[in-house]
């Protein structure tokens, strides 16, 4: 006779097979596992906690409901967030709808104060313990614009490449170049004076 | 420097050129002080940045997240299963409709497309027709191959009919 499955030590692919048989303690031991990866994945591209819980949840509904095109050539994981992903730019493209053209927006494609920027010699982070640096460098990117947020989020965190993120994002890969260029532009000099206001205290 | 030059920096840094683009980047950031200077400012930047994301967790306790998660689905459900029993669902009905509408639309048009081109392509070489009527008889003659058309009108005797009227209808050959 088989063994029953243990789902506290099992593979997330056994889960999800197990998952497709309409067991939802499987898919529950899945969403114990990831449920924070996601959670931040949606807080990071949003910047709020109660959008970032809602997406977070919609994306584990649609996962259940999806289950059966998962192929498993990525882990569950990155599939997961990727639905996530998707989630949080549908959202960001309906609220963004709402709002009109601003000077921000041109900023974002074309550099507003960054494109005079002096180039930095000095590391903005250097010396900084690994939880205090975590912790500059999300209060820099609540800062960001939306824009120059996703494209970083999406190419330092989730790594992916130019193409990738243009396919996703819906836009050409010269304006991922230009947004990733002036969120990294950007960010540094708000490390920089990150920096400077704790070296003056 | 100019953007273009800042954005091949860039993709140079982030393994996105070509290995002879690669080259000259790198030839350039060599000896030029200026690209020199955003290459080192935008490596340091990538190196903090990297894999330095804040780990946050669900301000929600497991069962509380999981409670909700799983009312959703079961809600979603039902309110699937209640359509679908009541026929309305938009889903089965695109599957119906992929399921029956196209193939019997397929053969409507095969049928369409049979009744339009079979008399042209089962018609004989030379078709003689008779139509009978009560005082004129009327015999037509079709050669497709030469593009003619003889008609002959005769009476109930058999004598051909001088004036037949019209003849605006008879294919005349070029």
């Amino acid at each position: 006779m088989a063994k029953p499955l243990d789902f506290k030590t099992a593979e997330d692919s056994a889960l999800v097979r197990v998952a497709l048989r309409g067991n939802m303690v499987a898919f529950e031991e899945l969403i114990s596992r990831h449920r924070d990866k996601l959670y931040a994945r949606a807080f990071s591209m949003l910047r709020n906690e109660d959008a970032a819980l809602d997406i977070a949840q919609e994306a584990w509904v649609k996962g259940w409901q999806r289950l059966k095109q998962f192929q498993g050539d990525a882990g569950f994981a990155t599939w997961m967030t990727r639905i996530v992903i998707n989630l949080c730019l549908d959202d960001l493209r309906k609220k963004k709808r709402q709002k009109s053209e601003s000077l921000e927006e041109l900023d974002e494609e074309w550099g507003g104060a960054e494109r005079r920027m002096p180039y930095f010699t000095v590391n903005p982070t250097e010396g900084l313990e690994r939880h205090e640096l975590r912790q500059r460098i999300d209060r820099a990117l609540a800062r960001l614009s939306e824009a120059h947020r996703k494209v970083l989020v999406l190419y330092e965190f989730e790594e992916m490449d130019y193409k990738q993120i243009a396919k996703l994002m819906d836009c050409s890969i010269g304006t991922v170049m230009s947004r990733l260029f002036y969120a990294r532009r950007r960010l540094a000099a708000l490390l920089m004076s990150f920096k400077k206001e704790r070296d003056s205290e | 420097m100019n953007i273009e030059l800042e954005l091949k920096i860039q993709a140079w840094l982030d393994n996105e050129l070509s290995a002879k683009e690669a080259a000259e980047v790198a030839t350039l950031v060599a000896t030029n002080t200026e690209a020199q200077a955003l290459a080192a400012e935008l490596k340091s930047l990538k190196i903090s940045v990297h894999g330095n994301e804040l780990a946050l967790t669900v301000p929600e306790s497991r069962e509380f997240h999981w409670s909700k998660i799983e009312r959703a689905i079961l809600q979603a459900e039902k309110s699937e299963s209640r359509a679908e029993a009541a026929g309305f669902s938009p889903f089965s009905f695109f599957a119906w409709a992929r399921n029956w509408l196209a193939p019997v639309a397929g053969l409507a048009a095969l049928v369409a497309v049979l009744i339009v081109v079979a008399p042209s392509s089962s018609e004989p070489e030379y078709s003689e027709t008779e139509t009978p009527s009560e005082d004129v008889d009327v015999i037509h003659f079709k050669d497709p191959a030469s593009r003619m058309t003889i008609i002959w009108f005769y009476d109930q005797s058999g004598n051909p009919v001088q004036n037949p009227g019209s003849i605006d209808n008879v294919e005349k050959p070029e």
